[in-house]
């Protein structure tokens, strides 16, 4: 069995000369990378998502003599970087980045009719025609996220898309577990609420 | 993922698998990054790790401290050599091989420039003669300066040591006995032999430095470049000691190698010589009224020299110094009128 080297290994072969690792590492992290930043700058921002994902990796080659382990792990770290470079983005753009505690406090209302979480949706292995209901809710919870803080975005997208644990994502966007949970706790309740002011229209369509 | 809740903290929100699936079927799930953009990037991960070019790599080899010394050494070394290629630097030497300097500088300008006799005295001689007897001159020009050599005192007494005080009264005007001038030489053996018998011991001295200033160079112990700047600069600079300037050796030397010489004129600057040696002092330039130009065969001029009352007044060709040597009113009158015409 051939044991797949780790991200810390890489990084060190990487530094230590050999571009071959990098690949490896690249073609681990590349898709979820890209993703997240895209999905943090939301479509407002979106164009600037390559610039952000290049900056992201040079900030890994110029590092590479420097970078260690101790601490956080690669994956942590590479989205660290990348989370920085976003909120450099949206300053230099105009748009106010709330990363303050007072964030989780903003006004934000999901759009839609419905304010309650909605609770009639299909268990996520559905079968396959549930596929266009999923792909809608998609769509659907992109849309949403574009309406939430950056803070709390930041935290939902490494939490549930990129699979970080909370202490790590906490680590990532360089805040308290506390304050890394509350703000999980808020952004997934708005989402709740907007999805399900939207959904069941999706699903009636669907059963029609 | 994560599809359980976190074990760190119980209290933590559970991922909600709904947004999870919602996520994995959003329209992005697929996105990926450009190839352009992935190829570049990884280019530039390739090109960073990849061993720069050898001029970088020899200037990062060179920066290192031990062949960055061994190279500025290098260089060093090459840079001594080259400015030791003609000989050593004059600012360099020691005292000792200054205080020789002039006479080796001395000997190539009596050999290729010869100079006259005073232009009174010597008689017209033809070319070829003359380049005969300049040559021959030559020849005895170095021998002279050979012998001299040998019979000068050890350099450590004209290094640094004050001479002895047996040695300064011996080179003091009143203990100098001067010899009657020698005989004329015979017409077919040429100018007079440089015997060193036949000259007394500090005309034999004195040949032998034929630079204006060789006694005050040794007594101040100063490098031969420096001595005249001090003797001008100085409080003491019209001060010399007794027997030490000898401003007429040079123009004697340089007389003696141009040709044939008279015994007339021979006389006459033996005479000069020793009736001023040890008395010579800087002073003024000497110009104005009275002034004698002497010059040898070949209109060369030797130096400039005036008469006073009871001084005699030379200033070397070449030197802008001039000298004075205080002598008594007859032996004045006595050196004016034998001065040949």
């Amino acid at each position: 069995m051939h044991d797949e080297p780790t991200d810390d290994q890489l990084m060190r072969a990487f530094a230590g000369g050999d571009g071959a690792a990098f690949e490896r590492l690249y073609q681990r992290h590349a898709g979820p990378l890209y993703r997240f930043v895209r999905r943090l700058l939301g479509s407002t921002a979106a164009t600037r998502g390559d610039e952000v994902f290049q900056d992201t990796w040079a900030r890994v080659i110029g590092a590479r003599e420097r970078w260690s382990p101790q601490g956080a792990a690669f994956r942590t770290w590479l989205f660290t970087i990348a989370q920085r470079l976003v909120i450099d983005v949206q300053r230099r753009s105009g748009r106010e980045v709330a990363m303050e505690a007072d964030a989780d406090a903003d006004g934000w209302t999901p759009a839609g009719d419905g304010l309650q979480p909605w609770s009639g949706w299909p268990a996520p292995a559905d079968d396959p025609g549930d596929q266009a209901f999923w792909r809608a809710a998609g769509v659907r919870l992109l849309e949403c996220l574009d309406g939430l803080p950056p803070a709390q975005k930041a935290v939902f997208l490494l939490h549930h898309e990129d699979g970080l644990s909370l202490d790590d994502a906490a680590r990532a966007l360089q805040l308290g577990f506390e304050t890394a949970k509350s703000r999980l706790r808020y952004a997934m309740n708005k989402l709740r609420t907007c999805m399900g002011a939207y959904l069941p229209a999706v699903r009636e369509g669907r059963s029609a | 993922m994560n599809d359980a809740s976190d074990p760190v903290d119980p209290g933590m929100p559970p991922p909600d698998a709904h947004l999870r699936a919602a996520l994995r079927h959003a329209p992005d799930r697929d996105l990926q990054p450009p190839r352009a953009l992935s190829a570049h990037i990884l280019a530039e991960a390739r090109r960073a790790v990849a061993p720069p070019p050898w001029p970088q790599r020899f200037w990062a080899w060179l920066a290192r401290p031990v062949p960055a010394g061994a190279f500025s050494s290098l260089l060093l070394a090459g840079f001594i050599g080259l400015m030791w290629r003609e000989g050593p630097p004059p600012e360099a030497v020691g005292p000792e091989t200054v205080a020789q300097a002039p006479q080796t500088a001395s000997v190539p300008q009596a050999l290729e420039e010869p100079q006259a006799t005073p232009a009174q005295s010597t008689p017209p001689v033809s070319s070829a003669n003359g380049q005969a007897a300049s040559r021959e001159q030559a020849a005895r020009a170095k021998e002279q300066v050979a012998k001299a050599r040998s019979a000068a005192p050890p350099p450590e007494l004209g290094a640094g040591e004050a001479p002895s005080a047996s040695a300064r009264e011996d080179r003091t005007p009143e203990s100098i006995v001067v010899p009657p001038p020698p005989p004329p030489p015979a017409p077919d053996q040429g100018p007079a032999a440089p015997e060193a018998g036949a000259t007394p011991p500090a005309m034999a001295t004195s040949r032998a430095e034929p630079s204006a200033t060789p006694a005050p160079l040794a007594r101040d112990d100063a490098p031969a470049g420096l001595a005249p700047r001090r003797l001008m600069g100085s409080a003491n600079a019209s001060r010399a000691p007794p027997g030490g300037p000898d401003p007429l050796a040079a123009s004697l030397a340089a007389w003696r190698s141009a040709g044939p010489e008279s015994a007339a004129s021979r006389r006459w600057w033996e005479d000069l010589r020793a009736r001023t040696l040890g008395r010579w002092r800087l002073a003024d330039p000497v110009d104005g009224v009275g002034v004698i130009l002497l010059t040898g065969p070949d209109g060369q001029p030797l130096g400039r020299l005036r008469w006073e009352p009871a001084a005699v007044r030379w200033q070397p060709t070449g030197d802008a110094r001039g000298w004075r040597a205080a002598l008594p009113a007859a032996d004045v009158e006595q050196l004016r009128e034998a001065l040949p015409r």
